[in-house]
């Protein structure tokens, strides 16, 4: 075994942490070596010292001169709030303000969802009505003004699918200018409707100034007019 | 137990009741006291430095983890504190030069004492049983660290994994330190005895 090794044994010794076995051969060892033996005996008179020296104690007052001194000194808010979060409930009271916050809570949240419930209703039906009036609105008859070319005409009709391909008077075209120019303005709910012109209340005149055309069934096109309104 | 009762202490003070932080500078004041006092080898300055730490103590509260013990942070706290005072004046620096075979032995019994020599004149409030503790004047003469850890271990009898944690080093680290320590002042004992 090395010097050092016998050293840590003393170390070992002096911290009551050996062996009997190493005991007896660090105690072989110092009876061989005087050397060690010395140093054994002088590490122990220092121990020694250690433990058979004073220990002083703080002045009388201390605890009341550091009291001084943190007594100025308030707890933070936020320490506070966060320990009695942390806290184990010791006191029973904790018990009743805990259940007060948490039913406070729980009401709050109800409260909160039962007021935006209301709200939510209150939308849903200002939606309907709004919807209810655009419809209504959507419904409201635009002015339509047709307007036929014929110069030897001598009357002119419309009639068409918003009023059953009737002829009457109320759809009779007006030649205001007798420059062979005939229109006529009607109030038609929007919509896509097919027409016709009805020239001297016997021949069947296709508009040529419509947009778009479909077959009558009878050989000829049928104009067809798009009433919407404009947004 | 007391580790219970102390975190028990400790969360009452949190709470605002400075009555427990009361109970726990009673129960820790001796300690802080000697420990700083042997550290500084002057009573006013122990005091001051242990009244620090306990103030410290209280302000940071908050951080102790309750897992650990509240002595062995205690101690941190003083041990820092004493630790970087004395570098702050550059005692151990001196210490350090000032080594007993340095000296001689009739310049040792003209200065009469280690701790008469090292302080500051406002400091020399030693008494005379002071004055005569063998301790304090081999203490006087090893490097702070080794001197922090033999006086935690042997003085205060913390157990090497306490001492590490109060020094903030590996358990190894905290052995050697002892070990050295007491190695330096076995030799300073025996230069001592052989002057004799």
């Amino acid at each position: 075994m090395k010097k050092k090794d016998y050293k840590n044994l003393i170390f070992d010794l002096l911290d009551g942490d050996i062996s009997p076995e190493e005991r007896l051969l660090l105690e072989k060892e110092c009876h061989k070596n005087p050397d060690l033996a010395r140093e054994k005996e002088s590490m122990e008179k220092v121990i020694a010292f250690f433990r058979n020296s004073r220990k002083f104690n703080a002045p009388s007052g201390f605890t009341e001169r550091v009291m001084a001194r943190i007594e100025k000194r308030p707890i933070p808010l936020k320490q506070r709030i966060i320990e009695w979060i942390r806290s184990d409930l010791e006191i029973h009271i904790n018990w009743a303000w805990k259940w007060a916050t948490v039913s406070i809570l729980i009401f709050s949240l109800l409260g909160g969802a039962g007021w935006q419930y209301l709200r939510l209703q209150r939308l849903h039906s200002r939606i309907e009505t709004l919807e209810r009036r655009f419809s209504e609105l959507e419904k409201q008859p635009i002015p339509m003004r047709f307007v036929f070319y014929n110069p030897t005409a001598k009357s002119v009709h419309i009639a068409g699918t918003f009023n059953d391909w009737t002829v009457g008077r109320e759809y009779r075209l007006a030649n205001l200018g007798r420059n062979g120019i005939w229109s006529i303005t009607l109030m038609l709910e929007p919509g896509v409707y097919e027409y016709m012109f009805l020239v001297d209340e016997k021949d069947w005149i296709t508009d040529p100034a419509a947009l778009d055309f479909c077959p009558d069934g009878f050989g000829q096109k049928n104009s067809i007019v798009e009433v919407a309104r404009e947004i | 137990m007391a580790e219970s009762h102390d975190n028990l202490l400790v969360r009452k003070t949190l709470k605002g009741d400075n009555e427990a932080f009361r109970l726990i500078v009673e129960r820790y004041k001796n300690a802080l006291f000697n420990l700083a006092y042997r550290l500084t080898q002057n009573r006013e300055s122990a005091e001051d430095l242990a009244q620090e730490a306990f103030v410290r103590a209280y302000e940071h509260l908050e951080r102790f983890d309750q897992q650990r013990s509240l002595f062995t942070w205690l101690y941190t706290i003083c041990t820092n504190l004493t630790i970087n005072e004395l570098k702050k004046k550059g005692h151990y620096a001196d210490r350090e030069r000032n080594t007993w075979e340095q000296k001689g032995e009739d310049e040792r019994i003209a200065s009469d004492t280690w701790s008469g020599r090292e302080f500051p004149e406002g400091e020399q409030k030693v008494d005379a049983e002071e004055k005569k503790d063998l301790l304090n004047e081999l203490l006087g003469k090893i490097p702070d660290e080794y001197r922090t850890a033999v006086i935690l271990r042997y003085q205060e009898e913390l157990s090497y994994q306490e001492i590490a944690e109060v020094l903030g080093v590996s358990l190894s680290l905290a052995k050697v330190r002892v070990h050295r320590g007491i190695e330096k002042l076995r030799t300073i004992f025996q230069e001592m005895e052989n002057l004799k």
